[in-house]
């Protein structure tokens, strides 16, 4: 492949491969100890809010490629801080439809959440 | 002597340009490079490439094959094939796309093998819908043209809030990760090689490298052994030479108008259908020279509007169930059916059924001369 596939075409499949299947971005590399840790890898996405469950410690985000969505469901031990413009927002704050960065593990129990970061509704549209 | 020649040649070289004829109908852009040509045909022979169970078609889908649906007059046209997609609109005004249910898009056909299994002919929709929208196939000529229009062109004809009391509020949707949206009848994909990519699993039911795994069954995962072939079905080279046809595929050449028909433009001004309907769009950078700084005869500004309660139908993203993009009508000549969803048999009857902000444009069309109509229905059907 060349020109336009080979660079634009591989980044955006990368990208998007990345996006569904949650893939890893900063795989830990294996364990040398004897006893080998469960593989967890991290991965990171930007998606939509669908619904947030504080006390079940439970999000869920949309997210897809064109018309192919899918849901990724995921949970977290202790109540991350979500970062956003204002100070000290939390989880429970999230509302369905924000859009969000979402950092988190792999791990055997689910998608652990590692850092929440709301991202700000975009600019007014300019008028005509 | 060697000023003249030299601008002579420039001469020439000029005129053969002016007088190049224009692609026609499923022939690439003018200007690709011999590389990029080549990923035209070889994307065209995948872009026809007819998928069977064995080869990973289903087990859920809508068609066999990208061509099956874009098909008149030629590879990319339009296609008599109509869709169905379901979606949730909440009452806390958001919109649910039923990801987890199988949605938005369910299928209308089923593999033998998923037949046998489950004993659906297609996808079931789930009790959670609030609303179906049935889609016909577009044509897609000129896409690429449409995806390299930079962001802030589709803005600047935003105003959602109207504040020049034309009664025009579009607005952009936005993709899940809040990028613009622009592809798709509700604007919802941000990319040409997104919604190209998409549409493998959701359609044909072909797994691909970004998206490797199936759609399941309204939100039930596929019965053991009903699809045997391996995730992904198609390869990422593959994948991205489709995109590059698509990419690549000439938009319709230009209208010649003639007689009454040369009044269609002005009259398409004068009825305010330009204000959302904008003639021309311009597109930006590209690594695509051919694709870089063009014009292009859209006739849409790729935001949404409210087009009235009766053609409401689904909520995707951020628009509304009565919200549509505003549909390109670049390649309207093809078209038979007309619409969203195909529900008009004529360009003036889908003008007819225009509500929401299009109501004073509907009915200036409606209040010109019979003799002004028909020109401007001349010039419409000729884009």
């Amino acid at each position: 492949m060349t020109g336009i596939i080979g660079r634009g075409a591989s980044l955006l499949t990368l990208f998007l491969a990345v996006f569904l299947s949650g893939g890893a971005t900063s795989a830990a590399p294996p364990s040398p100890a004897a006893t080998p840790a469960p593989a967890v890898s991290s991965a990171t996405l930007t998606a939509t809010v669908r619904s947030v469950d504080a006390q079940a410690r439970a999000l869920e985000i949309v997210t897809g490629v064109g018309y192919a969505l899918r849901v990724v469901k995921l949970t977290w031990k202790e109540a991350p801080t979500v970062r956003a413009a204002a100070a000290g927002t939390g989880v429970a704050q999230l509302k369905p439809g924000d859009f969000v960065r979402v950092e988190y593990a792999k791990a055997p129990e689910g998608n652990v959440v590692r850092t929440i970061k709301l991202l700000p509704r975009p600019a007014p549209e300019v008028a005509r | 002597m060697r000023r003249p020649l030299s601008s002579l040649a420039v001469g020439a070289l000029l005129l053969s340009a002016a007088c190049a004829k224009p692609p026609e109908p499923g022939e690439p852009l003018a200007g690709l490079d011999a590389a990029q040509r080549d990923q035209f045909d070889r994307g065209k022979v995948i872009f026809n490439r007819v998928f069977e169970p064995e080869t990973g078609l289903g087990p859920l889908f809508n068609a066999k094959s990208c061509g099956e649906c874009h098909e008149k007059p030629v590879a990319g046209g339009v296609g008599d094939e109509v869709e169905v997609h379901a979606t949730a609109f909440l009452s806390n005004g958001t919109c649910d796309p039923l990801a987890d249910l199988g949605g938005f898009v369910y299928q209308q056909h089923v593999t033998p093998a998923l037949k046998n299994a489950l004993g659906i002919d297609k996808e079931p929709i789930p009790a959670k819908a609030t609303a179906q929208g049935r889609r016909s196939s577009p044509d897609v000529l000129g896409f690429g043209l449409l995806d390299a229009v930079p962001d802030s062109e589709i803005l600047s004809y935003a105003d959602p809030d109207d504040r020049n009391h034309d009664g025009i509020s579009g607005r952009p949707n936005r993709f899940f990760d809040g990028r613009l949206g622009r592809f798709g009848r509700k604007a919802l994909v941000p990319t040409l090689a997104e919604f190209n990519e998409g549409a493998f699993p959701v359609e044909i039911g072909v797994t691909v490298p970004a998206v490797p795994d199936e759609e399941t069954v309204a939100g039930q995962p596929i019965p053991a052994g009903v699809d045997p072939v391996p995730d992904p079905e198609l390869d990422a080279q593959s994948v991205a030479l489709v995109n590059a046809f698509v990419r690549f595929l000439a938009p319709p050449s230009p209208p010649r108008l003639k007689g009454a028909s040369r009044r269609g433009p002005e009259l398409f001004e004068k009825t305010g259908c330009a204000a959302c309907h904008v003639p021309r769009l311009r597109t930006g950078d590209s690594d695509v020279k051919a694709l870089a700084h063009r014009e292009v005869a859209a006739y849409t500004d790729l935001l949404l509007h409210d087009m009235g309660p009766a053609l409401a139908d689904i909520c995707l993203g951020l628009a509304s169930p009565s919200e549509f993009r505003t549909e390109p009508l670049m390649g309207l000549r093809f078209s038979e059916k007309f619409l969203h969803d195909g529900r008009a048999g004529s360009i003036e009857e889908a003008i007819r059924l225009h509500g929401g902000e299009a109501v004073a444009s509907r009915d200036r069309f409606a209040t010109l001369p019979a003799a002004d109509r028909e020109a401007m229905l001349a010039f419409l059907k000729q884009l």
